[in-house]
């Protein structure tokens, strides 16, 4: 991470913060679009750090990683909520969408025959039983539908790492909400997996 | 299970048990569950099959997601820069859209090298759900055929299975981008503008709702050409097109950029033309002031939700900053202001009003106001809000006055035709033109929309009324003045000055016009709801047979004006308790109404209709009440089609005739229906929308569906002081109905507060001696029974 980018993510919080002023419109929006990128970047760093520098992948959690992420981009300056909590919700979105497009390329991958099988690939056969990344996240577009904070609470919960305190403060709600938010939505996703689970 | 047939509103019936389940021990669950569901079987089903897939998901939620994650990153994506697709030579990537990438190509069997652009479907997007979109998307733009829509030239699949598709690449600024860089001049901007309004028309024609308008999808060529980009979360308004299966989000990302999003769109709720209509508002505003009326970047949802559908947008002269004044070709952000104001504001205001029913009606509309604007013609939105104000002041008025959940349509009708017909009347006149200019500029300083406050209405009224008196102006003049006086004065609850008003406009009338002409006829029809407000009935009775008299005698009769003229007449003759003549009437109108096949009769004709059927279920003939209901629901059909809100009041009406016949289970039914015409068309905050809800707590409660009743009253409750005024009989009905569902289910504490509530409100609102308040005693007298707490009871039933 060079010192541009890390200054340039600082302006694009902050101009995200401020809202544009005369026909900046297409600024801001181009301005939230970029900081995805960066933190999808950061993000996708960070992890080919880690696991080049072969850490046992428990260090690979997203709440180490998007913290990280976060300090490395935005550095000690300015830890106000506001900022955190869209930095989180955006890396959150960022993690879901590295998580899920993987899977569905391991998916069409397996469907043409060509399914490499890769280090990466046994470490996510581990015994433990394996989430089905598409099916969640289907089941989560539909959750979204029907109560788009439940599928925040989700997003920043399971994809972010994010604790109930973190999760609450980043929404704006009480910790009572996001618990009950929590628990509905598990149970929610995993009906809704179970259903979608062949056989 | 099919989750996916769970609607919003059931999500958070089911949800209440769920999360009531888990507050009680693990074994009491079962009981519990059955308990809260009553005869619900599938709300019970539901809980219960979440509650065991709760208990498989176990500790998987909590499990780290690190070995995903690992395998994740290292799969890395191929650009297709440089390969051919089809016959189009792919040569540079220009960005990535919601759905993947988009690239620039050149058809490589074309000597011109025509460019294109290229959309793909973003690798790894290949679920059922994104394919879906994406054909879609190219399905909406095949039928698209318009010279300000990016045009679809081609589409396919790639050799290794990715689809894709090929529209017209359009070499331009974004429409901000463009007015700003050539600091255009408001008349330029409102050009390109109204390519834009047609742009949006022509896909409404083809029953297609944008739903992502932004000056980013809306390209200037350098030719001044506007061509609308992405369809890509557009929606067909037609039925069973398979379009609502479409979920409105994508990836946790609401699918629309929250500036330009609607109230409707930012709630959640159902979108049609009316959002794009109000997302134009937004863009006009950012293109002719530089501004949008509200920065929501930073904001929290719930910031940003209230931001949306509660402020009031500023209008665009409001939005204009120190040193904008250059980028426009301006002198002074004075000059650039004065230009705005007005007709541009009034413009951009209507195209923003929070409820969709209130917008412009289509983008064509909002398009053929800027060309009038152009043209120097009067344009719409500013005719609209006199009359609307005064409208809607009126009838908020006669809704709070009339007691009883089932009635509220039916009395309003009379007095809106009316005001509609005067204001065509008047505008016949040029001499109006002043008049409404004067009152226009009295009232705009106070409109409660904008600024807020009803009082400033009332002192603004005084000062016009001393104003009058003193003028000497031309009798024309001062008797339309005090018309409008009278009306508004009327609309505020204050009869008395009301009155002079109007019984002076009237006489003016009357000495000008003569007796027979509509302008005098209107007047006296203000005097006579005047009177019946004052509680004057016999001096509103005689005046109201005058203006039927007059009605039958009149020269160019017409019938739906003497039908309205018996119904205000049928009002009084009932006020007075002469149910029987007051039928015959009403039966009468509505005679004249079943042949008349005039449009302004038709529309107040389900209004009569309803009214007449109300008398006979007062008087237990059900059958003569069902059909005039049906015949109503057939004819508001007609008119305005079944979405509207009238038509979801008349299913009230019926659902509560089913009812009291007996037919719980049509009533139940009924009832779900008319709740979901009202919360599509008014939303879930309105007084009519919460009546169905109350209707449907009374109903769930008479079925014994004790939980779901308890829900439905607590929302309505909720609102009460909000979207529910205190005194009117709906907010009363639904504390008593969640007080009695409460103590069913043993929950007494909590059932006092909410009967006693009821209780207050009845004894604040209603005269001392109301049957109402005794009932509502003997309900907390049975309540304090139940309670235990029987010397109070017996002293609150005496």
């Amino acid at each position: 991470m060079t010192a541009s980018s890390s200054h340039e993510i600082t302006r694009l919080l902050e101009a995200l913060w401020r809202g544009g002023g005369a026909g900046e419109g297409s600024e801001a929006e181009r301005a939230s679009e970029r900081l995805f990128s960066l933190v999808y970047a950061e993000l996708h760093d960070l992890a080919v750090h880690y696991m080049r520098s072969e850490r046992s992948d428990h260090t690979l959690q997203p709440t180490a990683l998007v913290h990280e992420a976060f300090l490395r981009l935005y550095g000690q300056r300015d830890t106000s909520w506001k900022n955190r909590s869209h930095f989180f919700g955006i890396a959150s979105q960022a993690m879901r969408r590295i998580l899920v497009d993987h899977a569905r390329r391991r998916r069409a991958n397996k469907r043409e025959g060509g399914d490499r099988i890769t280090l990466d690939e046994s470490v996510a056969e581990a015994p433990q039983r394996s989430v089905d990344m598409i099916a969640l996240d289907d089941a989560l577009v539909e959750l979204a539908a029907l109560d788009a904070r439940q599928a925040r609470v989700v997003e920043l919960r399971y994809f972010g790492g994010l604790d109930i305190e973190q999760t609450a403060e980043a929404l704006g709600v009480s910790a009572a909400t996001v618990k009950r938010d929590w628990t509905f939505a598990r149970a929610f996703l995993q009906r809704a997996m179970d259903a979608a689970r062949p056989g | 299970m099919a989750s996916s047939s769970i609607s919003a509103t059931r999500l958070i019936r089911i949800r209440e048990v769920f999360d009531g389940a888990l507050e009680v021990a693990p074994a009491e669950r079962e009981e519990y569950v059955r308990n809260a569901c009553g005869a619900d079987d599938t709300l019970r089903a539901e809980v219960v099959s979440l509650l065991s897939a709760l208990e498989r998901g176990g500790d998987t939620w909590e499990r780290p997601l690190g070995a995903l994650l690992a395998a994740a990153w290292t799969d890395g994506e191929p650009s297709v820069v440089g390969h051919r697709i089809g016959p189009y030579d792919v040569t540079r990537l220009i960005g990535y859209g919601g759905m993947g990438a988009v690239y620039e190509g050149v058809r490589a069997d074309d000597q011109f090298r025509k460019r294109v652009a290229l959309k793909f479907l973003r690798r790894g997007l290949e679920g059922d759900l994104a394919i879906r979109r994406f054909r879609y998307e190219r399905q909406i733009l095949a039928n698209l055929n318009h010279k300000n829509i990016a045009a679809l030239l081609d589409g396919g699949v790639t050799a290794d299975g990715q689809p894709y598709f090929v529209m017209e690449y359009v070499d331009g600024e974004a429409i901000t981008q463009y007015c700003a860089s050539r600091c255009l001049s408001i008349r330029d901007r409102v050009q390109l503008l109204r390519q834009v309004c047609a742009a949006v028309q022509h896909a409404h024609q083809n029953l297609v709702v944008h739903r992502d308008l932004k000056p980013g999808n809306i390209l200037v060529t350098a030719d001044g050409t506007v061509k609308l980009l992405d369809f890509g979360i557009a929606k067909l308004l037609r039925e069973g097109e398979g379009s609502d299966q479409l979920p409105m989000t994508q990836g946790g990302i609401r699918a629309f950029t929250p500036d330009y999003a609607s109230p409707e769109q930012v709630r959640g709720l159902p979108v049609a033309a009316a959002s794009d209509v109000y997302s134009l508002g937004v863009i006009a505003s950012e293109v002719l002031s530089g501004h949008r009326p509200f920065i929501l970047d930073g904001l929290l949802f719930a910031e940003m939700q209230e931001r949306v559908c509660v402020t009031p947008a500023p209008p665009p002269s409001a939005l204009v900053a120190a040193g904008d004044a250059a980028g426009f070709g301006e002198r002074s952000e004075a000059r650039l202001r004065s230009q705005l104001r007005g007709d541009l504001d009034a413009i951009v205001r209507q195209a923003l009003r929070k409820e969709p029913e209130r917008r412009y009606g289509s983008a064509e509309q909002l398009g053929n106001d800027l060309r009038r604007y152009l043209e120097g013609h009067p344009v719409s939105a500013q005719r609209d809000r006199l009359g609307y104000r005064l409208g809607k002041l009126i009838r908020r008025r006669r809704v709070e006055a009339i007691a009883g959940v089932l009635v509220v349509v039916s009395l309003v009708g009379g007095i809106v035709t009316t005001t509609r017909q005067a204001r065509r009347a008047e505008t016949e006149s040029a001499k109006m033109e002043q008049v409404n200019t004067f009152l226009i500029t009295m009232l705009s300083a106070v409109d409660p929309g904008y600024q807020g406050r009803d009082v400033t209405v009332a002192q603004v009224l005084s000062q016009a009324a001393s104003d009058v008196g003193k003028q000497k102006l031309d009798p024309e003049i001062e008797a339309a003045i005090r018309h409008t006086i009278g009306q508004t004065y009327y609309g505020l609850g204050l009869y008395d000055s009301a009155t002079v008003h109007a019984e002076r406009a009237y006489e003016l009338r009357r000495r000008l016009y003569g007796e027979l002409d509509q302008r005098t006829l209107t007047s006296i029809s203000y005097v006579i709801a005047l009177a019946e407000a004052r509680g004057a009935f016999a001096q509103a009775e005689s005046l109201a047979r005058v203006t039927v008299d007059r009605h039958r005698r009149s020269p160019q009769r017409n019938p739906g004006e003497l039908a309205t003229a018996l119904d205000n007449l049928a009002r009084m003759v009932e006020q007075q308790g002469r149910l029987d003549e007051a039928m015959q009437i009403k039966l009468e109108s509505i005679a004249i109404r079943r042949s008349t096949t005039d449009s302004a009769s038709l529309e107040a004709f389900p209004y009569s209709l309803n009214n007449v059927a109300v008398s006979y279920q007062y008087r237990g003939e059900f059958a003569k009440a069902d059909s005039l209901v049906r015949e109503a629901l057939g004819v508001e059909a007609r008119v305005h089609g079944k979405t509207s809100p009238n038509y979801g009041d008349l299913l009230r009406t019926l659902a509560s005739i089913r009812d009291e016949s007996g037919k719980g289970e049509e009533a139940d039914s009924l009832i779900r229906e008319s709740l979901r015409v009202l919360r599509a068309s008014l939303g879930p905050n309105h007084a009519n929308y919460l009546r169905s809800l109350n209707m449907h707590a009374m109903l769930r409660y008479g079925a014994n569906d004790l939980h779901e009743a308890v829900a439905a009253a607590r929302e309505v409750t909720a609102a009460i002081g909000n979207g529910l005024p205190e005194g009117d009989q709906t907010a009363a009905i639904a504390l008593q109905v969640l007080g009695l569902a409460l103590d069913s289910l043993g929950q007494h504490f909590a059932a006092d507060s909410a009967l006693r509530r009821s209780q207050a409100l009845r004894e604040k609102y209603l005269p001392p001696d109301h049957w109402l308040i005794a009932s509502s005693r003997a309900v907390t007298g049975y309540h304090l029974g139940l309670m235990g707490r029987r010397t109070d009871g017996e002293a609150g039933a005496t």
